[in-house]
């Protein structure tokens, strides 16, 4: 059992942990200083989320916090794909940072369930956040989609770069099976994925922007190469590039059509953009293993 | 009615204060009432009004400076570091960098 609650903690936990050090590269180069306070205060409760599930992996894993943040191998990582991409322009930061958070969400509002009380208890606190977070994204949003043209273009070409790697943030865990019997998660991954497509499918039908929708369709998932080492923890499921299911508006709401087929992110699995991020972002802990202020 | 909130400053450079607030119709009127519920006794040289109904709290104030471990925002989240940097600081006490380094060694 433990083995796949590890699982379970190590997505939610690197998923925090990546997208929140890609959002801090940020912190003194946004667009205007009080968004810059924001945003950086954003990065900054990723990661202080993704300290408080590491908290409660460590014994499970015999590895404390800072270890299991910053000592693993970049296959060890568990990470969504999408999360540890560059921030390009500040409209593509953007519509990650709403795709991610509404995700997110989606699956921490449905692990407030879990019959895994210690992790409800979290949930429960990181969601006080959490809204937070949602509302930033939310707002510009809204603006951008609003116009002027450059903003309007540039936040749909945005959703629409990165839409499939979005859904892969629902890719099925490594013993999601033990983890659904127990109740440990309350619905599947791929509950998850439809009730989050139905609600970003309103949003940007909304906005008029449900043409990014059907971009989803147009490639796989980008090119997602074993890491350096090109150790798989996943074995013969790992063989083939992680595909994502295609997306369709049927009786009124956007759903998926198809599974997942090959591994990603959730099985160590990266993009050769998370090498560099993991050089940088370990570099400090691996010179000076066990160094404090 | 509405509700007007009626902020002053004290002296003309000091910020301004909230100190209370006025029923009125509109703005005009509670300028006029504000004035003199209170400033009559020079309690302040600028007086400012504004709808309550103009003004917008955040939903969530608990969360105001968040719910998790940030401690490092604050003095507080850095017991010792004055004592660590003396105690290095004696150590390098006799180092001195007196002429830059040769290009190409390692730092």
């Amino acid at each position: 059992m433990s083995d796949e609650r590890l699982s379970l903690l190590l997505a939610l936990a690197d998923d925090e942990l990546i997208i929140g050090h890609r959002m801090s590269e940020w912190t003194g180069w946004v667009p205007y200083v009080e968004e810059d306070l924001a945003f950086s205060s954003i990065a900054q409760d990723e990661m202080a989320h993704a300290r408080a599930l590491y908290e409660i992996a460590s014994p499970m894993a015999g590895r404390d916090v800072d270890a299991l943040a910053l000592g693993r191998r970049p296959e060890e990582y568990r990470n969504a794909v999408i999360c540890e991409r560059p921030n390009r322009d500040y409209a593509f930061t953007l519509a990650r940072h709403y795709l991610y958070d509404s995700a997110d969400h989606v699956r921490l509002d449905s692990l407030r369930d879990s019959s895994w009380k210690e992790l409800a208890n979290l949930i429960e606190i990181i969601e006080l956040e959490e809204r937070y977070h949602r509302e930033h994204a939310q707002t510009w949003f809204e603006r951008l989609a609003a116009g002027p043209v450059d903003a309007r273009s540039r936040i749909a070409a945005a959703f629409a770069a990165t839409i499939g790697e979005a859904m892969a943030i629902f890719e099925p865990l490594p013993g999601e099976d033990t983890l659904l019997a127990d109740g440990t998660m309350p619905r599947s991954n791929a509950d998850l994925l439809g009730v989050w497509l139905e609600h970003l499918g309103r949003r940007l039908e909304a906005a008029g922007l449900e043409r990014v929708m059907e971009s989803g369709n147009e490639e796989p998932v980008g090119e997602m190469v074993p890491t350096s080492s090109g150790a798989m923890e996943a074995g013969d499921d790992a063989a083939h590039t992680l595909r994502v299911p295609g997306l369709q508006r049927r009786d009124g709401r956007w759903m998926h059509v198809g599974e997942f087929e090959g591994a990603g992110g959730r099985f160590g699995r990266h993009s050769p953009d998370f090498a560099p991020l993991w050089d940088e972002m370990t570099g400090l802990y691996r010179a000076h293993p066990g160094t404090t202020w | 009615m509405d509700v007007y909130e009626v902020f002053s400053r004290r002296q003309i450079d000091d910020p301004l204060t909230h100190v209370g607030a006025v029923k009125a119709s509109d703005a005009e009127i509670a300028l006029m009432l504000a004035r003199e519920a209170f400033f009559r006794h020079g309690e302040g040289v600028d007086c400012w009004v504004v709808r309550r109904g103009d003004m917008h709290r955040v939903a969530d104030p608990a969360t105001l400076g968040g719910v998790t471990d940030k401690s490092y925002r604050r003095q507080d989240g850095y017991p010792g570091v004055g004592a660590k940097l003396r105690r290095v600081a004696d150590q390098l006490k006799d180092v001195r960098i007196d002429r830059p380094r040769p290009k190409g060694t390692a730092s």
